[in-house]
């Protein structure tokens, strides 16, 4: 089994991240994310990857309706992917990011 | 004349150019707010890509970010610094150092006679509740779903769902703030001894209070923030004064030429019954978005304030702010009215008319200062 650090940023239009989930581990954001620089960033060792060799991440974040938010992953320190919640905050204040990230 | 206003502008601004930024556009027209919005955006947190974070050694993160703002109607500028951490629940300290003339805005210009004070404030405050739902029971049914596509739309329907009860995104946040003010100007007393008429006063004064803050994404259709404070104050009533120019005439004559001369020296001076005192501020501001009004946000607020030697006054207003891209935490401007004294209780001023309690108030946000620091530095 593969195992991989992890970064993952979000940017600051997310009031607080209310769920997390890498690779089928759950993971409190209050105690995960901290804010720097105008981002919740999430640093996470030794995470291990199934056998699909695919990085699964599902994240809920809450915000101001109609705003939006974006996300980096890097893994193993190399290069930041960015990638765009799935929709604009919807009227309750919940949006997602869901991605599977090859390795 | 004109260069050493200008001069004298430019240091007032200057000065407080040192520290960081304003924390809060949406406020009254009295410049205050019991609103703290979030920690800026991510145009004023730009990442220098030279430089790497580290976490603090006893793990927590910093993050500071700037911006300044201008409220017209108290001439008053002011930057604030803002420093987030999260150890148990999320907590933040806030200090803003600001600058405000206490000239009327027609005499700034007139003599180059300014009267400014200075403030310091602070703030502290914590999280004690968010609203979470139970993602891994509601995404049970979308996690089944093979297909990527199909797995998200039944997330984003489940999000969007009205059926299952979600509830709305929240948060509480409660709030210990002080700050200290200083000034100075000269009292004019028209009834006493002429040697005497014209006083120094030096003030120094502060306020002290604790309040809370909710956030709900939607109540009603509308986003909304509720903030409300209650505290003690040692305050001057230097507003209720009256601004105007004392000038001393002096003839001066030459008994070889028969010349005279006539020597004026202007200054501003505050004339009316000065008096301090400690007072109890109560603030409430009700600040909602509807959804369908886009990037338009209505602030309806009271402010209040009791005291022991002075009649309670409550000032109630109401405004209208501009949000950037529909986000409520990132208001870029707005505009304020308010109704001083709206129970009468201060007959003194029953002669003037209602117009003379209403005030105006514009503020709107530059982005001067985009600190970065790093963590633990």
């Amino acid at each position: 089994m593969r195992k991989v650090t992890v970064t993952i940023k979000v940017s600051g239009g997310a009031r607080y991240l209310d769920f997390c989930r890498l690779e089928g581990y759950k993971f409190d954001p209050d105690r995960n994310f901290r804010f720097l620089k105008g981002y919740w960033v999430g640093d996470f060792e030794d995470l291990q990857i199934g056998s699909d060799s695919d990085l699964d991440i599902l994240i809920v974040a809450a915000g101001s309706r109609g705003a939006n938010c974006s996300m980096t992953v890097q893994i193993n320190g190399g290069q930041e992917l960015p990638f765009d919640m799935n929709k604009p905050f919807n009227k309750s204040g919940w949006g997602f990011f869901e991605e599977e990230i090859k390795l | 004349m004109k260069k050493k206003r200008l001069f004298l502008l430019l240091a007032v601004f200057t000065i407080t150019l040192q520290n960081a930024y304003s924390q809060s556009v949406i406020q009254g027209t009295g410049g205050s707010t019991s609103i703290l919005l979030n920690p800026g955006t991510k145009e004023n947190a730009e990442e220098k890509k030279d430089e790497g974070t580290k976490a603090a050694d006893d793990g927590t993160y910093n993050y500071t970010n700037g911006f300044a703002s201008f409220a017209t109607k108290e001439k008053k500028l002011s930057f604030n610094y803002y420093h987030y951490f999260a150890k148990k629940r999320p907590s933040f300290i806030a200090i803003t150092a600001g600058s405000e003339l206490k000239n009327g805005s027609a005499t700034i210009f007139n003599n180059g006679d300014l009267t400014s004070a200075t403030t310091l404030d602070f703030s502290i405050g914590f999280r004690p509740f968010k609203q979470s739902n139970n993602w891994e029971f509601l995404f049970k049914r979308a996690d089944e779903i093979e297909d990527n596509e199909e797995r998200q739309k039944e997330r984003q329907k489940i999000l969007d769902s009205q059926n299952l009860k979600l509830r709305a995104a929240s948060d509480a946040w409660f709030f210990v703030s002080g700050n200290l003010t200083g000034s100075k100007f000269k009292h004019f007393d028209p009834t006493i001894p002429f040697d005497d008429q014209v006083e120094k006063e030096v003030f120094t004064g502060g306020t002290l209070k604790a309040g809370f803050n909710y956030w709900n994404a939607n109540i009603k259709e509308s986003e909304l923030i509720i903030g409300g404070s209650f505290g003690v104050k040692w305050a001057n009533n230097f507003d209720d004064l009256t601004e105007s120019t004392r000038e001393d005439t002096r003839i001066i004559s030459d008994s070889a030429s028969g010349v005279t001369r006539k020597v004026a020296a202007k200054e501003t001076v505050f004339q009316g019954s000065y008096k301090e005192f400690r007072a109890y501020p109560l603030d409430f501001d009700i600040y909602f978005v509807p959804h369908s009004w886009g990037n338009i946000g209505l602030l309806g607020f009271t402010r209040s304030v009791f005291s022991e030697t002075l009649y309670p006054t409550h000032t109630a207003g109401i405004g209208l702010f501009f949000c950037k891209k529909q986000n409520v935490f990132d208001p870029i401007g707005g505009i304020t009215f308010g109704y001083r004294d709206v129970f009468n209780v201060d007959s003194s001023d029953d002669d003037k008319g209602d117009l003379t309690k209403i005030s105006v108030s514009i503020v709107t946000r530059l982005n001067l200062l985009g600190l970065m620091k790093k963590s633990g530095g």
